[in-house]
């Protein structure tokens, strides 16, 4: 009974809209890290100056730093924020209280604990999971405030 | 609060415009990290040649030990942290009132 009434949403029930906007903003948010992951970042600028793709590097230098460095983190933000809302309207019709939520945010904490010192000090998860933290405070405040 | 949130990243720029950049709330991280950085011998000059002589994971765990300084010393000196927190309660928002089922 318990794993049906905190069992993921259904597909029928599933926004599509928020899958494809999650979709696009974890891509964007891929390619914002890509100079890092590339490991281009860690070329010397001499080195840098010297490869034959020189000249495209620096467009695309460009490109990404005007269309998309930055630029993903606010609609994924969005999301994390409507995620948050779905999740309390069902914990409320199904009377579950704050389960759900306090069961992902600790995962999501875990993960940021563990992502930041054994792999990449880019991380974002633990920041997610310290603000997420601090959201049911905001759950019964009205929509005014 | 969403509001507030949002556009206070201008308001935190505007002080440090004014004070020349000496009131940042991430200054005292960036110079926690600088001194952690340095006490492992990674410079401003050498920090992207250092995995090149320090290539072991044990010096990836030290190097992500400075790097998590710095890192929240940027989201702080961006303003990251209330644009995020601004979005997301935008979002809680949105989402009370079902706005993404009308797009």
């Amino acid at each position: 009974m318990e794993t049906a009434t905190t069992s993921p949403i259904s597909l029928s029930e599933r926004a599509d809209i928020l899958d494809i906007l999650r979709g696009i903003a974890l891509l964007g948010i891929c390619l914002a890290n890509y100079p890092d992951f590339s490991l281009y970042v860690f070329q010397m600028p001499e080195v840098v100056a010297k490869m034959p793709t020189a000249m495209i590097d620096k467009c695309v230098a460009y490109f990404h730093f005007i269309f998309i460095d930055g630029k993903f983190y606010g609609l994924f933000s969005l999301l994390f924020g409507i995620g948050f809302s779905i999740i309390l309207l069902r914990s409320r019709s199904k009377r579950l209280g704050l389960t759900i939520f306090y069961r992902r945010i600790i995962i999501l904490l875990l993960m940021g604990l563990a992502y930041v010192p054994l792999l990449w000090e880019g991380d974002i998860l633990l920041l997610y999971a310290l603000i997420g933290l601090c959201l049911p405070l905001f759950r019964n405040v009205s929509d005014k405030n | 609060m969403w509001a507030l949130l949002i556009f206070f990243p201008i308001f935190m720029d505007v002080i440090k415009v004014f004070t020349d950049k000496q009131w940042n709330v991430s200054k005292p991280l960036e110079r926690l990290a600088l001194a952690s950085y340095n006490s492992r011998g990674i410079t401003e000059s050498n920090w992207r040649t250092w995995f090149v002589d320090h290539p072991t994971y044990v010096d990836l765990l030290k190097y992500n030990q400075s790097g998590i300084l710095w890192r929240y010393h940027g989201l702080l000196d961006n303003n990251r942290v209330f644009k995020v927190l601004g979005m997301i309660l935008l979002g809680l928002y949105f989402g009370r009132k079902l706005m993404y089922r009308k797009l």
